[in-house]
């Protein structure tokens, strides 16, 4: 009967039957399989189904194959390559550090330039020599934030979708930088070199400090806070503030007001130097802080009182161990519900 | 060629994109062949990062020649005996299961991530509760006992969801073996 049917009708009706064949162990006997397998402690009924089972060697074999091909996959989990990219991105940067080196090693310093750095106007952003330049820039979704040494002592962080650009003349007799986007200076003091920031509608003169500059376009707010130290911070129509330690300076997107805040939240700069510092602050300050320094989304379940304080402070830890920290301050859940995005609601 | 040696050939040139998507798409099988030899989830990172590391590094004087996953899973097989080798304190059962394992994946071939992968796809449409309880025995390797008291459920609940769990595991698979059979015959990572 079955020798009349066409060829590739007989395949099927093999194939088929070796399906089914692989799925004679009883749903039951799926239980005590996986509890032997992982290793856990079985009766002796159990046991004798087991050395049942092994009895079929081929059999046996394809059933410890497929549960070991389970644990792998499940383990293979643990690896979050996304993560690990960002932690790997971090290296390409040294080596272009190196990279530049050469450029300062023979950096020689002259007296102050006073009088080129008075001419220097905000038309230097479009005469800006970009043949010998240096270029770092992140990309918009890189929330690594990579530090990079200029070569004179002087360190930046970059924030995501930021560009620094260094003239060939960097470190010769003035130090000067082009930003768009975001980023943390931490300036080595060298009165004889003067380290200007240029953004779209402004430039930013210190002499030795750390301080923030946030211009991520020409039709934003640029804004200038200062962690220590001094700066001068000039607009485009020749406005000038002074900032010190714990000012911050803020340039309206029509260039036309330059104003002076007598204070800052020092959380706003966490995302570059890593010091988140907590006072009695409420949920949605909490949420905001967290945001602003790790680039993520944090929703806040209904239920949850919004007016619960958090008092802590946190110097360079990872986001995982302050959301552990805060849940179990707070008696919160803090669930993960997508890349980047986190929920806080409260304990089962 | 196949996608793999094309991201390698653009990576050579310097892109960074391939690479990132070479990075990204080897990565976590990689660090779970290192795993099987050095039995530490960090180390195991640790080797697969320094294995891209000196990829990225080298790029202008690399040639290879055999598949991208060959020389992939290779490189790093090497790298983690030598890691092995230059431990301290290597008992006897380790280095008789390594001779077996480098015999082993010499006739075979490197570890199947492809199958690996297609596991998880079925272990993430596993019903939500069924799901996590495999997840925490397997992935986080707790026993059943430590489930149950997690989950506030009894043992015998954890040993019928791991039942069904496997069950529900080979049966996926060998309906995904029906369907994937051309699949698999283009589809060779």
């Amino acid at each position: 009967m079955v020798s009349s049917l066409p060829l590739a009708f007989k395949g099927f009706v093999q194939l088929n039957c070796h399906i089914r064949k692989m799925d004679t162990v009883k749903k039951e006997n799926w239980n005590i399989i996986a509890a032997y397998l992982a290793n856990e402690e079985l009766d002796e009924e159990a046991l004798e189904l087991i050395g049942q089972l092994k009895a079929n060697p081929d059999e046996w074999e394809k059933t410890v194959a497929f549960f070991n091909a389970t644990t792998d996959a499940a383990r293979m989990r643990r690896f979050d390559a996304d993560k690990a990219w960002e932690k790997f991105q971090t290296k390409p940067a040294q080596t272009a550090k190196k990279r530049s080196m050469p450029l300062y090693r023979f950096m020689v310093k002259y007296a102050a330039a006073v009088a080129l750095l008075l001419v220097a106007s905000v038309l230097f952003w479009y005469f800006f020599n970009t043949q010998d330049s240096i270029t770092y820039a992140t990309a918009a979704n890189d929330f690594s934030h990579p530090v990079y040494e200029l070569g004179d002592g002087s360190r930046v962080t970059l924030n995501h979708g930021s560009s620094i650009e260094l003239s060939s003349r960097f470190g010769k007799k003035i130090r000067e930088i082009k930003l768009t986007g975001e980023a943390y200076f931490e300036v080595a003091p060298d009165q004889n070199c003067p380290f200007i920031v240029h953004t779209y509608n402004a430039e930013i003169e210190v002499l030795g400090t750390a301080f923030n500059v946030n211009a991520y376009s020409n039709v934003k707010n640029v804004e200038v806070a200062v962690n220590h130290g001094k700066v001068q911070f000039r607009s485009a129509n020749n406005d000038a503030i002074y900032l010190e330690k714990g000012e911050k300076g803020i340039l309206t997107h029509d260039y036309k007001k330059l104003t002076k805040m007598a204070s800052f939240d020092l959380n706003e700069l966490a995302w570059a130097t890593g010091y988140i510092e907590f006072n009695a602050a409420n949920l949605n300050e909490v949420a905001r802080t967290l945001e602003n320094a790790f680039n993520i989304k944090m929703n806040i379940d209904e239920e949850v009182d919004t007016m619960l304080m958090l008092t802590a402070s946190f110097t360079r830890q990872d986001i995982d161990y302050i959301f552990e920290v805060a849940g179990i301050t707070l008696d919160l859940d803090i669930e993960q519900t997508n890349r980047r995005v986190y929920l806080l609601k409260n304990k089962k | 060629m196949n996608n793999n040696e094309l991201l390698f050939v653009q990576f050579l040139k310097g892109d960074t994109k391939s690479f990132e998507s070479l990075f990204k798409l080897f990565y976590a099988p990689l660090c779970m062949y290192a795993y099987k030899y050095v039995r530490d989830y960090d180390e195991a990172e640790d080797l697969v990062q320094g294995f891209f590391a000196k990829i990225w590094d080298s790029k202008s004087s690399i040639s290879i020649n055999t598949s991208v996953k060959n020389y992939f899973f290779r490189s790093v097989q090497n790298l983690s005996l030598n890691h092995i080798k230059h431990r301290t304190v290597v008992d006897q059962h380790q280095k008789e299961t390594l001779r077996s394992m480098v015999i082993a994946d010499n006739e075979q071939s490197a570890f199947d991530f492809v199958l690996a992968e297609r596991i998880n796809f079925c272990i993430d449409q596993l019903p939500p509760k069924r799901r996590e309880i495999f997840i925490l025995s397997r992935q986080h390797d707790l026993k059943y006992r430590e489930i149950a008291d997690k989950l506030n459920i009894s043992v015998k609940t954890v040993e019928t969801q791991m039942g069904l769990a496997l069950k529900e595991l080979r049966n996926k698979l060998s309906d995904i073996k029906k369907t994937l059979i051309g699949f698999i015959l283009t589809f060779s990572i």
